[in-house]
């Protein structure tokens, strides 16, 4: 195996993203409602939601690929205006789809790819391909999915560049190769760069990633720290009623340390403000008028099913 | 080389070996064609005014019948199938076959990329053209055919390649121009062909003629360019300054173009 050599970037030191109100509009279909945001640099960002929720289009915005309907962005400390070259300049982009010339090969593809980069980026990006097992003499076309996948990151990462975005990197490929994508960011990070990546697969990211931007249909619902995030997953209770949750329940949870409430048909879930359960179950067990609960859970809920319970957001 | 530039490099060798072809056989057929030329000709008058008057431009002189031939028959007709052809997959294929995105994720900016692609599609009409006109007289010395007193200027064979060329450009840049809007490069490529044809049919019918594009390019302009020993500065500038506008209208088309 060979080691990849990784660029220092050195003169990429505080250089941070920043998004003011950006939103586009697709006729009168919303894709990305005004959005503020601010991406520090020695940071890997995930932008979590389900299909159609907006990442691609918000990516797309930022890399000057799709003009914003709105709202202005500095990213990698460029201004972003016009087809947005000089913000390309200063970041790789990873697109989601998959479009080769199939009668390329694989390294002369690479160096198309990264067409306008630095000189030494080509041969990192050459080093990637052999890490990642790639044939370089391969023609594209007899590649399979994951391979393509892995040549659209490997060009990503190649250059030296501030900012990398990443659109669903790891979508179609295997768990070793995920692994292995995933492994390559973190050797990646540096404290000058700064990685945002897409994914709509929670459990995928959560641990390579340390902040998860959570969109909705459009709408950026969370924004928080993995170590946050987890926490909070771990201070939820869930309670399964046979039928109905009783209607007073919101203001009774609420007044024993519970700082959000929801509830889908009879399941509901509870927020806690600490780590101490025991206000809100002994709640449950001692009201008397309220039916027993089916199930009550504590501190084994997912991400996935925090956002699903709390945000209502379905599929990731 | 660089793949756009070679992927046009190919392009235009094939298009160069047709026409090529095409000359060489047209100017092979010269003795036989006069021959026959009253048997033509009469065929000519039954079919109508229009085929007349290019009967008689065709059997006036050797130079009318190459401008028949060469310059308008396969010139206005093969060369509209290839301009749209060359044009119509410069965005629209790269959306269809998907590479737009990664095309235009690279850091360079789009009029530039445009601009690369338009000006290797242009050199690949134009370029073929010119240089395979200019080599009429040398095909008649091989084939040892007489095509005495124009054949032995390349000069006046070139300026009508150039002519035709510039004529197919115009077609070429509004492909290229829908190509810069268009999804489906097969929708486009037929729809601009049946428009095509439809002009080209124009010309044979007395009346409408006269609003075919393909006009132009008639025999006649062709006469002129012999009369006038070299190209026609009244009808090659405006023929450039169209092209130059579609180029324009391209480039700020593309530039609120969408990824995919």
């Amino acid at each position: 195996m060979t080691t990849t050599t990784q660029p220092s970037a050195p003169g990429f030191t505080g250089v941070s993203t920043s998004l003011r109100g950006l939103t586009r509009h697709f006729g009168d279909k919303i894709a990305v409602q005004p959005l503020d945001l601010d991406l520090e640099p020695g940071s890997i960002v995930g932008l979590i939601g389900p299909n159609g929720s907006g990442k691609s289009t918000l990516m797309r915005m930022v890399v000057g690929l799709l003009r914003p309907s709105g709202g202005s962005a500095t990213v990698a400390g460029v201004r972003l205006h016009g087809d947005g070259t000089a913000v390309r300049a200063r970041c790789t982009f990873a697109p989601g789809e998959l479009g080769f010339y199939g009668e390329l090969r694989c390294e002369a593809h690479l160096k198309w790819l990264l067409k306008g980069r630095e000189r030494s980026s080509v041969a990192r990006g050459i080093e990637l391909l052999e890490r990642l097992g790639l044939p370089r003499r391969g023609r594209v076309r007899s590649f399979s999915h994951g391979m393509k996948r892995q040549l659209l990151f490997a060009a990503a990462l190649a250059p030296d560049v501030p900012l990398r975005i990443l659109d669903e990197p790891t979508e179609g490929l295997d768990p070793s190769k995920r692994g292995e994508v995933m492994d390559l960011l973190r050797e990646d990070a540096s404290p000058g760069r700064t990685t945002l990546l897409s994914s709509h697969h929670l459990g995928e990211v959560d641990h390579s990633c340390d902040r998860l931007l959570f969109l909705s249909a459009g709408r950026l619902i969370a924004d928080e720290s993995a170590v946050d995030l987890a926490a909070r997953a771990r201070r939820l209770v869930r309670v399964e009623w046979p039928d109905e949750p009783p209607a007073d329940l919101e203001s009774a949870a609420r007044s024993n340390g519970a700082v959000a409430v929801m509830a889908h048909g009879s399941r509901t879930t509870i927020e806690l403000d600490s780590d101490d359960p025991r206000p809100i179950l002994g709640l449950v067990a001692q009201r008397t008028d309220w039916p027993r609960p089916a199930k009550v859970e504590y501190g084994q809920l997912s991400l996935r099913e925090l956002y699903r319970d709390l945000y209502g957001v379905e599929g990731l | 080389m660089p793949y756009v530039w070679r992927s046009a490099f190919f392009r235009g060798l094939i298009f160069s070996l047709f026409l090529l072809a095409h000359l060489s056989v047209t100017i092979g057929f010269y003795p036989k064609f006069l021959d026959e030329m009253s048997a033509l000709v009469r065929l000519a008058s039954n079919l109508g005014s229009q085929f007349k008057i290019l009967s008689d431009a065709t059997t006036q002189s050797d130079w009318g019948y190459m401008a028949v031939q060469q310059f308008f028959k396969f010139g206005a007709t093969t060369g509209t199938f290839v301009a749209v052809l060359f044009a119509s997959g410069a965005v629209a294929g790269e959306s269809e076959r998907r590479t737009l995105e990664v095309w235009l994720a690279r850091p360079q900016p789009r009029w530039r990329v445009l601009l690369e692609r338009y000006l290797a599609g242009a050199l690949a009409i134009l370029v073929p053209f010119v240089v395979t006109s200019a080599m009429g007289p040398w095909i008649a010395h091989v084939l040892d055919v007489p095509l005495e007193p124009v054949t032995d200027d390349p000069w006046l064979w070139a300026s009508a390649g150039l002519h035709s060329a510039l004529f197919l450009l115009i077609i070429y840049g509004l492909a290229f121009l829908c190509s810069t809007r268009a999804q489906n490069v097969i929708r486009l490529i037929l729809t601009l062909l049946l428009i095509g044809i439809a002009l080209y049919a124009a010309y044979f019918v007395p009346g409408v003629n006269d609003w075919s594009p393909y006009e132009y390019v008639d025999p006649k302009a062709f006469e002129n360019i012999r009369d006038n020993g070299g190209v026609l500065m009244n009808r090659v500038v405006p023929f450039s300054v169209i092209n130059i506008v579609l180029l324009i209208a391209s480039l700020l088309s593309f530039e609120r173009r969408l990824p995919s």
